[in-house]
């Protein structure tokens, strides 16, 4: 089991878009099942009560699972000292159900390959009804900040 | 709208800096999450379909290709064409930040149930 703390230490994300809970089983470095509940009071909730909880936000949260996986023996909790993790490319995501309020996320995530600073993975996410998402293929790049471009600090 | 008509459709949005997303991604170093360019694609995909039919839902990201990172003030412009198929619509959008391209994006919409 690892608690929002331990989180942290592995992903630099923070609030409020810091979007899983806790991982509650990891499987050598090859899977791992991780948690996040959804809340009336996120932020996406409350500024569309009733309306689901946007896929996008619901695919960021699988995704941040699918970074812990492949931070587990590289952390990152700053990536100004550690690396930036970005979104290379995604294909065949499907969206199952809709997910609402107070909907349990059980995220389901495995690696596939893992090349130079670069996964490959894959799995699901099953909400308090069933299936909610299929991830094809989700391919995430690990860079050093100052390999990412210009612009740190917000750039403004 | 017929199987088989498009439509373009082209939006603008600046990502704000006080954005508070971007507070949380990443402290110290402030980079767009890159499923915001799926969600910019969706809301300009959704705010053409609302003027065809009720409860257009997204079923499926076909693909998502990422170019290049996008940061705060960056201007994004979603060049989006919709077309319609059997059950609902097909959509592909290809976003600049600046004039450099940052994503393509390819959607799938169901006609909604009108629920």
């Amino acid at each position: 089991m690892i608690d929002i703390v331990g989180i942290m230490r592995l992903i630099p994300h923070r609030y409020p878009i810091l979007l899983i809970d806790r991982i509650v089983e990891v499987d050598g470095r090859e899977s791992l099942l991780a948690v996040k509940a959804v809340t009336a009071n996120e932020p996406a909730c409350a500024a569309a009560p009733g309306a689901g909880y946007p896929p996008a936000l619901l695919l960021e949260s699988w995704c941040q699972a699918a970074g812990v996986l492949i931070s587990l023996d590289s952390p990152t909790a700053d990536v100004r000292t550690g690396r930036v993790p970005l979104f290379g490319a995604v294909t065949d995501v499907r969206f199952l159900s809709t997910v609402r309020p107070p909907d349990l996320l059980r995220h389901r995530v495995r690696l596939l390959r893992a090349v130079e600073g670069n996964a490959v993975l894959e799995g699901e996410t099953t909400g308090d009804a069933g299936p909610v998402l299929q991830v094809g293929r989700v391919v995430v790049a690990l860079r050093q900040a100052d390999a990412v471009g210009a612009r740190p600090n917000g750039g403004a | 709208m017929t199987t088989g008509m498009t439509a373009e459709i082209v939006t603008t949005t600046t990502v704000d800096p006080s954005d508070p997303v971007l507070a949380g991604h990443f402290p110290g170093f402030a980079i767009l999450p890159g499923v915001l360019l799926i969600e910019y694609a969706h809301q300009a995909a959704l705010s053409h379909l609302a003027g065809k039919a009720a409860g257009a839902e997204l079923t499926r990201i076909e693909s998502a290709r990422f170019l290049a990172p996008v940061f705060p003030g960056d201007r994004v412009v979603t060049e989006l064409s919709v077309k319609a198929v059997e059950d609902g619509w097909r959509c592909t959008a290809r976003l600049l930040a600046g004039s450099e391209p940052a994503a393509l994006v390819k959607l799938r919409y169901r006609r909604g149930s009108a629920q």
